[in-house]
């Protein structure tokens, strides 16, 4: 599975200095790359475990350079869900 | 005049603006046509044929008021009544989907815990006295509904019908309740705080989660709230029920999680049994059918919040709500009824006991999935797929699942 959708990577691109919302899925028990994602400038939101991976806030370049991370799995928006 | 036309019809037509459309029912005498003006009216486009009923001589329309004069002075028009709105009770669709035949079987879901993850719940609803287990929030707050949506569908799936007398009980009434508040005082959240929630759901030893949310974006399941509920259903054996969505009758409108592989994906069903124009349709972006299933979901009275912000009151008590969001509850609290009869069942018996039992409604597949969720022929399924042994070592398995799942939690 790729990393990131193109949809998402091309935005990201687009505005590198806007701040963003995203659910990065990690290899493994994400505290051990909290260090890693403060380091980046990112705020961490919930920590998941059966789905191992957090959501975080930070600027689209940073999450962009997540993508050299070995330990990233998957990046992707945190998007929107609304009562039906 | 009045001898045709009902008593409010007259009140409205008196006080309405010469133009204001007035919805109305129309009587005839023989066979439904009209003479001269009316005719006239009808080419000319003022007055608009809604509905032409066959098994009594009646038309339904839309006429402004200033023309209803024209009618009542035509020959053929024999009585005119106004075109009221209905709505859908918990005392009409409960029964339509045929749960009080399982209550009488001693089912009500005691020891059943049902998780609601949406706006919240208004604690202090008579309905729910004695059964909120746990309450908590994940956007603020303490759980307390500031919307309204979350405690009308918590009552679809358990409310007891307190403050009605029982009238409008939900669908498993004696089932506990675990509620997340994931959305916000709009109804709006993000897929993290659902994910959250999850979680949350799971350390709480959950049978079934109710999710009456979900994404406007087409998707194929492989988004990180899809996947974990995925997950949750396969390897802790939680059974997921999620709103397909409000954005039919279009194809391919089902966004996520309605769009995961195992969860049951629930579509809306009308008063009169045919798949609601609004209901999100399939297949998913990867061509799976879904939904799974449609309950009712149109005009639904059901628990109101105090602070209720959506919903048209019709008690203190209750409101009247349409969408998705209404018949996912339905399909869990039915779900509840039978994990309480066989708690052997495995999320994938549930959704094969209930996808297996529901009425064709002859509609397409992408609109109904297998049909109208009936929850008697579900139940008779579901005690036939795996031997009942209460207590049985299902519960015992899932324990131990979530545990290693989960590590040092509990």
């Amino acid at each position: 599975m790729e990393k990131m959708a193109p949809t998402l990577h091309q935005k990201l691109g687009a505005s590198p200095d806007s701040i963003v919302a995203l659910i990065v899925r990690t290899d493994g028990d994400p505290v051990r790359y909290l260090p890693r994602l403060a380091e980046l400038g990112f705020a961490v939101g919930h920590q998941f475990r059966l789905l191992p991976g957090v959501s975080v806030r930070g600027r689209a370049r940073a999450a962009l350079s997540l993508l050299d991370e070995a330990w990233v799995l998957r990046i992707e928006e945190d998007q929107p869900v609304a009562a039906m | 005049m009045a001898y045709k036309i009902s008593p409010d019809l007259e009140l409205r037509m008196r006080s309405a603006a010469a133009t204001q459309p007035l919805r109305i029912i129309v009587r005839h005498r023989e066979f439904p046509t009209f003479m001269s003006a009316a005719a006239r009216a009808l080419r000319a486009g003022e007055i608009a044929i809604r509905r032409q009923y066959r098994l009594v001589s009646a038309t339904a329309l839309e006429i402004p008021a200033a023309h209803l004069d024209t009618l009542i002075q035509d020959d053929t028009v024999e009585y005119i009544w106004p075109d009221l709105p209905v709505h859908t009770c918990l005392d009409v669709s409960v029964p339509r989907i045929r749960a009080p035949q399982v209550w009488n079987l001693g089912l009500r879901g005691e020891g059943i815990r049902i998780a609601i993850l949406d706006t919240g719940i208004d604690p202090q609803h008579p309905d729910f006295a004695g059964r909120i287990a746990a309450l908590t929030s994940f956007v603020g707050g303490d759980g307390s509904d500031d919307n309204g949506h979350g405690t009308h569908v918590a009552g679809i799936a358990a409310g007891s019908g307190a403050a009605s007398n029982g009238r409008f009980r939900g669908v498993a009434p004696a089932a506990s309740l675990y509620v997340a508040k994931v959305l916000d005082a709009n109804g709006d959240g993000l897929m993290s705080n659902v994910m959250a929630g999850i979680e949350w759901a799971v350390t709480q030893e959950v049978h079934v989660i109710n999710l009456s949310l979900g994404g406007d974006t087409p998707g194929d399941g492989t988004d990180a709230l899809s996947t974990l509920c995925d997950q949750v259903v396969h390897q802790i054996g939680i059974v997921i029920c999620v709103a397909a969505g409000n954005k039919g009758p279009a194809h391919s409108t089902i966004g996520a999680p309605g769009v995961a592989r195992r969860v049951i994906t629930v579509g809306a069903a009308d008063d009169t049994d045919h798949v609601a124009q609004f209901s999100s349709r399939g297949p998913t972006l990867d061509g799976r059918l879904k939904p799974d299933i449609v309950f009712p979901g149109t005009g639904i009275v059901s628990a109101r919040a105090a602070n209720a912000r959506v919903g048209r009151p019709i008690q203190p008590h209750y409101a009247e709500l349409s969408g998705t969001s209404m018949a996912t509850p339905h399909a869990t609290g039915a779900v509840a009824l039978l994990l309480q009869a066989n708690p052997n069942l495995k999320p994938e018996d549930v959704k094969r006991a209930l996808l297996g039992g529901a009425l064709d409604l002859n509609e397409m597949p992408t609109a109904q999935g297998s049909g109208r969720g009936d929850v008697l022929a579900a139940y008779q399924r579901a005690m036939r797929l795996v031997p009942a042994q209460p207590g049985g070592a299902n519960t015992e398995n899932w324990w131990g699942s979530l545990r290693r799942a989960l590590g040092n939690i509990g």
